[in-house]
């Protein structure tokens, strides 16, 4: 038979439990050691080349012959840095340039079923050219009126990415340690950039700018804000992402609520209106849109809807969140 | 006899595809012309070809320095008095940014590092991107005060370029 004095002690003790657990939520959050891209088979891609989680992901290789190619990529295919391939010739035959990529690297073309590189293989000049190729895994022909342009000669660089891996791809993050709901930590002597909350506490490095659930859902933390088809802002909540945008490797995330409700897309996005939003007040308010015709309309994009993930960020961080640098970056030599 | 030779010499020219391997890079850095590595991060840069960002700290306060083949990409700043004198300024329309903000300015790239909060403050003189110096009519607006830091150009030596590690070779398997 249980004493009173026991059943006090139980009582205070499950009242302790609760007092010391996390508000609400339901998960775990994980600190993220490396976040990297991998094929159908598990095999690595590359070494991801900047810390972008949206359609300018890349990653870089070199060949033997010293090659730096650096190739973004989707969920089932390669892209170089440049969009087309030019050659002198209509149809896409004689000798073949590149132009320069719009991101500052080496420019890189991938293109056709075998997913093919080509790279600079000589100075830019202006140069006559008259198709291209297109890259993709079509990779369509076009001729156009003869034209000049700067541009380098190209070659092959020997490689066909499809003989070294299989899409679809996918990011995948290793987990590292628990974040705790507690205080700050310090920052490792070997951060470098990393996201902190106002408290100071660390919420990633800049090159893997995730958190991972103990369910193991990565979630970045470029949240997106949120909307509802609803005019009272209830209901599902939607985010506003682009059809086939490669950050959707990951799923898109939004905050929700009083206490920064993690909510994650679970469809595709599609063709929709929205009708409201919570504004940074903390009211409701209506997305007012006016057709040429004068009547009121709603906001139309492409939506894709969100559900809750079972974690409250207001356990773990509290905004607003800054970037700050760890002992892992060169500190600026000093002039004196 | 023409058209032959022609045929012959875009043959010598057009690139040879000789089969080559696929190594995993360990790591990218930019380095100048002696190889000192400029800064820590990976090169990065939207729109402007041959641009790359690199990263400095000042204690814990992010710089992130645009640098191109031949220079450190400078910014314009504004400064309180004519001449380009005075405390230097940078114009901050949508109030303080998510770190301190930071700048490279002058033929030596001085960096400056912000040092007071964004409120409305006046400027004088501005020092355009490419150099020139201009006295304008007193300007009011949202600006932060600037300290110099360094200069850049005591401690490195144009050109800039990418420079990988790479060992590992990637193992093959066709889709």
């Amino acid at each position: 038979m249980t004493s009173p004095r026991h059943s006090v002690a139980v009582i205070l003790a499950l009242v302790g439990l609760l007092l010391a657990a996390p508000a609400a939520s339901a998960q775990a959050l994980f600190y993220v050691d490396g976040l990297e891209v991998y094929d159908s088979t598990g095999k690595q891609v590359g070494t991801r080349s900047n810390w972008r989680l949206d359609e300018e992901m890349e990653v870089v290789f070199r060949t033997g012959a010293g090659h730096m190619l650096f190739v973004g990529f989707s969920a089932s295919s390669f892209f170089g840095n440049v969009g087309a391939l030019y050659f002198s010739e209509r149809d896409c035959r004689g000798l073949p340039f590149i132009a320069r990529s719009y991101t500052g690297r080496p420019p890189t073309w991938v293109g056709g079923q075998r997913q093919t590189v080509y790279v600079q293989a000589g100075a830019f000049s202006q140069q006559r050219i008259t198709s291209y190729r297109s890259g993709g895994t079509v990779g369509d022909c076009r001729n156009f009126g003869e034209t000049s342009s700067e541009v380098a000669l190209a070659a092959r660089a020997g490689v066909d990415l499809a003989d070294y891996f299989t899409p679809p791809f996918a990011l995948r993050a290793t987990p590292g340690e628990p974040i705790p709901t507690g205080a700050a930590e310090p920052l490792a002597r070997t951060d470098g950039l990393v996201r902190v909350d106002s408290t100071g506490k660390k919420l990633a490095a800049l090159a893997a700018d995730v958190v991972v659930t103990d369910s193991g859902i990565t979630l970045p933390l470029s949240f997106l804000p949120h909307y509802f088809s609803t005019v009272d802002c209830t209901g599902t909540p939607f985010v506003e992402v682009r059809p086939n945008r490669p950050h959707l490797l990951l799923g898109a995330v939004t905050l929700v609520g009083p206490r920064q409700t993690v909510y994650r897309q679970t469809s595709a996005t599609r063709g929709q209106t929205m009708y409201s939003y919570w504004a940074a007040s903390g009211e409701c308010k209506r997305l007012r849109f006016f057709h040429g015709g004068g009547h009121e309309v709603g906001f139309r994009s492409t939506f894709a809807p969100t559900a809750s993930i079972g974690i409250d960020f207001a356990d773990y961080f509290t905004g607003p969140f800054t970037w700050r640098a760890g002992r892992g970056i060169r500190k600026l030599p000093s002039s004196d | 006899m023409s058209s032959l030779l022609a045929v012959v010499v875009l043959l010598l020219l057009a690139p040879v595809a000789q089969a080559d391997t696929l190594l995993y890079v360990d790591r990218l850095a930019v380095v100048d012309g002696t190889g000192r590595q400029v800064g820590t991060a990976w090169p990065s840069a939207e729109g402007r070809p041959d641009y790359m960002y690199v990263e400095f700290r000042v204690g814990s306060t992010p710089v992130i320095v645009l640098v191109g083949p031949d220079r450190f990409e400078p910014n314009a700043l504004r400064f309180s008095d004519p001449g380009c004198t005075g405390q230097a300024l940078l114009t901050a329309p949508w109030g303080e940014g998510s770190t301190p903000f930071t700048a490279v300015a002058g033929p030596r790239s001085t960096v400056y590092v912000q040092s007071g909060p964004v409120r409305e403050r006046t400027a004088r003189s501005t020092l355009s991107s490419t150099g020139v110096c201009r006295d304008s009519a007193p300007l009011r607006s949202d600006m932060a005060p600037l300290r110099a830091v360094t200069d850049l150009a005591d401690h490195f030596v144009p050109p800039f370029t990418l420079q990988e590690r790479a060992r590992t070779p990637v193992p093959r398997g066709e889709w």
